[in-house]
C-alpha cells in the first residue's frame, strides 16, 4: 500500500510540473552541427543543420556564435569555415 | 538587380518543380475542398476562410492550391513572387517527406510553436531566393510578421524572427539552407541565369 501511495504521489508530482521549460524563448546555441533555437514553449528546437548548407566554400559550414549586427542581436548561425567564428575571437 | 522573369520562365519553373516533387497545382477558387479547409482553419483559429482563399497558397500532401495562374501576373502576385511561392510551397512538401504527412499535419494544426517553426523554415526559401535574385537580404522581422495571419502567439513570431536572423546570416555569407531552394537555384542557374543578381562571385 505504501508503495502504491508513493508511486501515485510521484506520478502526480510529474504531472503537476507540466511541460518542462529548459531554455528561454529566442535563446540560441550550437549543438553539434545544428543551430538550435529555443521555442516559445521553452524547448530547444533544431533550426539549421550547418552540415547541410551548400555554398561556394568546402568543407562543410560550421555553427558559430556571432555578435550583434545589422540583421539582429548576437546569436548563432551557420557560417563558412574561413570566416567562422567571429564572436569567439574576443 | 537582375532582370525580371518572363511568363514562360515562371511556367517552366513551376512545371520543373512539379515534375521534381511529383506535385500538382489546383486552382484554389474552384476547389470545393479548399472552402472546407478554410472553414476548418477558421474554426480552430489558424486563419480566416476569406484570407485563405484570396491570399494564401496552400499545400496539402502533393496538391498545391494556388490563388493565381503561374505565368499570369496579378497585382498581388507578380511573376517573381510566383516563383518564390513555388519554392516556399515545395519546402512544405520537403517537410512532409521528412516528418511524414500525418505527423506534419497533426503538428501544424495542433501546435502553434510547430506551425511557426514550419513556416519560418519555409520563409527561409523567401530569404534565399530574394538574395539570389537581388543580392540583398530581406528583413527577418518583416518575414516573421507574416506569421500573424497564422494564429500563432507573439512569442512564436519572436522565435521565428530569431530563426530567420540565423538564416539571413548564412544566406548573406553565400549559403543555401533549404532543400527546396537548392533544387530551385540549380534549375534557375541552368535555365534562367539572367535572373541571378549581378556581382556574383
Amino acid at each position: 500500500m505504501k508503495h502504491l501511495i508513493a508511486t501515485a504521489a510521484f506520478t502526480a508530482t510529474l504531472c503537476a510540473c507540466g511541460p518542462m521549460h529548459v531554455c528561454t524563448p529566442t535563446e540560441t546555441r550550437c549543438a553539434g552541427s545544428f543551430v538550435e533555437v529555443c521555442d516559445a514553449d521553452g524547448r530547444w528546437s533544431p533550426a539549421e543543420d550547418c552540415a547541410g548548407v551548400v555554398g561556394a566554400d568546402e568543407p562543410a559550414w560550421v555553427c558559430c556564435a556571432v555578435p550583434a549586427d545589422e540583421l539582429g542581436p548576437a546569436g548563432h548561425a551557420c557560417l563558412p569555415p574561413d570566416v567562422a567564428c567571429p564572436a569567439e575571437e574576443e | 538587380m537582375a532582370s525580371d522573369p518572363t511568363a514562360a520562365q515562371v511556367t517552366a519553373f513551376w512545371d520543373a518543380m512539379q515534375a521534381r516533387y511529383g506535385t500538382r497545382i489546383i486552382d484554389k477558387s474552384s476547389a470545393a475542398e479548399m472552402r472546407l479547409v478554410g472553414w476548418f482553419l477558421e474554426r480552430i483559429g489558424v486563419l480566416d476562410a476569406a484570407t485563405l482563399l484570396e491570399r494564401f497558397t496552400t499545400t496539402i500532401g502533393r496538391r498545391i492550391y494556388v490563388p493565381f495562374t503561374p505565368g499570369t501576373p496579378t497585382p498581388r502576385h507578380g511573376l517573381w513572387s510566383q516563383m518564390v511561392i513555388c519554392v516556399h510551397e515545395h519546402q512544405h512538401v520537403e517537410q512532409q517527406d521528412r516528418d511524414g504527412t500525418f505527423t506534419f499535419a497533426l503538428r501544424y494544426l495542433s501546435s502553434r510553436a510547430a506551425r511557426a517553426a514550419y513556416e519560418a523554415d519555409a520563409y527561409r526559401c523567401n530569404l534565399e531566393l530574394h538574395h539570389w535574385h537581388t543580392g540583398t537580404i530581406r528583413s527577418p522581422r518583416e518575414l516573421a510578421e507574416r506569421l500573424r495571419s497564422y494564429g500563432v502567439r507573439e512569442a512564436d513570431i519572436d522565435v521565428a524572427e530569431t530563426t530567420l536572423i540565423a538564416a539571413a546570416r548564412t544566406v548573406k555569407a553565400g549559403g543555401l539552407i533549404t532543400p527546396a531552394s537548392k533544387v530551385a537555384v540549380a534549375w534557375l542557374r541552368q535555365h534562367a541565369p539572367q535572373l541571378e543578381h549581378r556581382g556574383v562571385a
